[in-house]
């Protein structure tokens, strides 16, 4: 059956269609859409009087949930201000979604919400009026800014908070109230600088919990600085270590965390110690720690393991797999290796 | 309904439409920090209302004065001249503090120095009040970052100026057309005749608003601290502007002291654009080009300075490359 366009679509349906295409080919003049990176930078370097805070920077991150270690004074909040155009670099290049920041750095900021380390604030407005005066000045309009102000305070959960003035807030208040700021103008890229920073657990928890949506179901790119290597682990799936400006490393955080000595880790119920004896006696080099039984890798390991467990009747198997690595152990090995990081 | 499934009712919706352009910003950032300004000040708004009533008092002491003066006290000069020169001094009245400038010769001065009084000193001390803050504040609570994140810093001072002048304007440039329209009425003289005293009127109201916002906003971005700069602006203008005075008695010279009563060298460069080569200064004659004294091109150069210095200082304090 021949059926035409016309029985299909209302013109209302057409016009959205219409209004869909130009958005999309606006951005792909732009190249907002087409690049597949956060940002990147080239010989990026930056002085502060004498001190050197960025140094020859070549770095990439996707635009996936990146995490942006270091330790302090490694550069990240620099890296930051710089990418965002709030100081300016003395050299070298750098892209934030695919457009230059020398040229594009206005459409930049429009596309990007940034929460700072500390709390900027106006103290004397309402949580609402300020998130409704960050939204006007990313190019909302007034009535939108509204709108829009009304619904992230609700989605970061300050919902009934925000008539209260920001002087009045609590810092796990004030963390919330900032990422609504960062996100009243529906930025592509969030980049967060210690979004945790003096939050109970609690908070802790809902804030990254909050990041993770951003990430998973709302589709927005992600950088979380900090130095809190626990939230970057529960958070991100990229990583980049800065150390003294310049970068250590950086990868997909399950290759990261995979580790690569070929350790297999074993997780046993009840009492081990005859299967460590046994697997010993077979000639298999057996480590111990925090109650998992490390096992090194040879040919058919994993069977002359599962062999033991089945014949001790003291145990009963809970894991056998790959021993992974904490972040925290990366970066800890990674400093080690660059003696003068901290 | 857990809590959870009441934040997630508020999910995010897409932003399609298209964003202002930065004249909007700059325009969103002044009409923000305006009623800021004076909505968190229950002083200001005093202030505010006090400064509403002596402005219709001066209205309508001027209208009083060239009406019930005798019209054989003005001497040979007719009504429309009268016109101009109550006018002329009501503005500049309203912009030079202590120093009573008027257009008039000296023997006729008198009749206009009560337009003066009061305006000038009221629109001074608001203008310090309201910007006290303006960058200090921003500087104090580390808002400058959130600012910068969105708008260049050049939008950021844009906006913050356009706040000074927006206030300035509707509080002298607004008086000065209404005045303007009741004085002409109540004197029954031509308007249109008169229409270039009008744009003078806005033209020095304009310029007086731009200067002391350039400066005021100076003296905000130099410290964290509001009442430190609304102090020292207030202080630094009234020390100013009384001094030549306190020179003037001890010294009975031509007062070329005057040039350093900066807000009071506005109204003079404001004499001087209504083509007067003389006013008289606190009952003393001040002639701009006989070669002696206060001489024309020390006022424009004194207003001048005080612009640059103002520049220089939000350069020095907003556009440094690391700050």
């Amino acid at each position: 059956m021949r059926v035409s366009v016309s029985t299909i679509l209302t013109v209302q349906e057409l016009a959205f269609l219409a209004r869909l295409i130009y958005l999309k080919t606006a951005d792909a003049v732009r190249g907002c859409a087409l690049s597949t990176e956060s940002f990147s930078t080239q010989g990026f370097s930056k002085l502060y009087g004498s001190t050197l805070a960025l140094d020859n920077l070549t770095v990439s991150a996707p635009r996936r949930a990146v995490g942006l270690l270091g330790p302090n004074g490694a550069g990240k909040t620099t890296l930051i201000r710089a990418l965002l155009g709030i100081i300016s670099h003395n050299q070298g290049n750098g892209t934030v979604l695919g457009l230059d920041i020398k040229d594009s750095i206005d459409e930049i900021r429009d596309r990007v919400g940034y929460s700072p380390e500390f709390a900027p604030s106006i103290p004397s407005v309402s949580a609402m009026k300020y998130v409704s005066f960050m939204g006007k000045l990313s190019g909302l309009g007034a009535v939108e800014a509204a709108q829009r102000a009304h619904d992230t305070l609700h989605y970061v959960g300050l919902g009934e908070e925000r008539y209260r003035k920001l002087r009045e807030f609590s810092q796990g208040m004030m963390q919330k109230a900032k990422l609504a700021a960062a996100l009243v103008h529906d930025p592509d890229l969030v980049i967060l600088d210690e979004p945790t920073d003096g939050l109970d657990p609690a908070g802790r928890s809902q804030m990254l919990d909050l990041i993770e949506r951003l990430y998973k179901e709302e589709g927005k790119s992600v950088v979380v600085s900090s130095h809190l290597l626990f939230d970057v682990e529960r958070v991100c799936d990229w990583v980049l270590v800065l150390g003294r400006g310049r970068l250590i490393m950086s990868g997909d955080m399950s290759e990261m965390l995979d580790d690569t000595d070929g350790v297999l880790r074993l997780r046993v119920a009840g009492n081990p110690k005859n299967l460590i004896e046994k697997l010993s006696a077979r000639g298999l080099e057996i480590e111990l720690d925090d109650g998992n039984i490390d096992v090194s890798r040879t040919e058919g390991v994993e069977m002359m393991v599962l062999e033991e467990v089945n014949a001790d009747p003291n145990v009963s198997i809970r894991y056998l797999g790959r021993r992974t690595r904490t972040l925290e152990d990366v970066f800890v090995s990674v400093v080690e290796g660059e003696s003068d990081l901290e | 309904m857990t809590e959870d499934a009441y934040v997630r009712r508020f999910g995010f919706r897409r932003y399609e439409g298209i964003r202002s352009n930065r004249i909007s910003r700059i325009i969103s950032v002044s009409w923000f920090n305006l009623g800021e300004a004076i909505r968190r000040s229950g002083f200001t708004k005093m202030l505010l209302v006090f400064m509403i009533i002596g402005l219709l008092v001066q209205d309508l002491l001027a209208i009083l004065i060239t009406s019930l003066v005798p019209s054989s006290m003005w001497g040979d000069i007719t009504v429309n001249e009268m016109f101009r020169a109550t006018y002329a001094d009501s503005i500049i009245g309203m912009i030079s503090l202590t120093n009573r400038v008027s257009t008039m010769d000296s023997d006729m001065a008198f009749l206009t120095q009560f337009l003066t009084i009061g305006s000038s000193f009221m629109f001074i001390l608001l203008l310090a009040v309201v910007s006290g803050g303006l960058i200090s504040d921003d500087r104090l609570f580390q808002a400058t970052e959130a600012y910068y994140s969105r708008i260049s810093r050049f939008e950021y001072v844009l906006g913050k100026l356009f706040t000074l002048i927006i206030f300035s304007m509707v509080f002298v440039s607004l008086p000065a057309v209404m005045q303007y329209f009741l004085l002409a009425q109540g004197l029954e003289v031509n308007m249109i005749a008169n229409l270039d005293l009008l744009l003078w009127g806005l033209g020095t109201t304009l310029l007086s608003s731009v200067v002391l916002s350039i400066v005021t906003l100076a003296f905000s971005s130099l410290t964290k601290r509001r009442n430190l700069a609304t102090l020292s602006f207030f202080m630094a203008a009234m020390i100013m502007s009384a001094l030549p005075a306190a020179f003037g008695l001890v010294f009975a010279t031509e007062p070329t002291t005057l040039i350093i009563d900066f807000v009071g060298c506005i109204g003079l460069l404001a004499a001087m654009f209504l083509g007067r080569s003389s006013v008289t200064v606190n009952g003393q004659t001040v002639r701009f080009y006989n070669g002696l004294g206060l001489e024309g091109y020390m006022v424009v150069a004194t207003v001048a300075l005080l612009v640059f210095l103002g520049v220089l200082a939000l350069v020095l304090t907003l556009f440094r490359r690391d700050s």
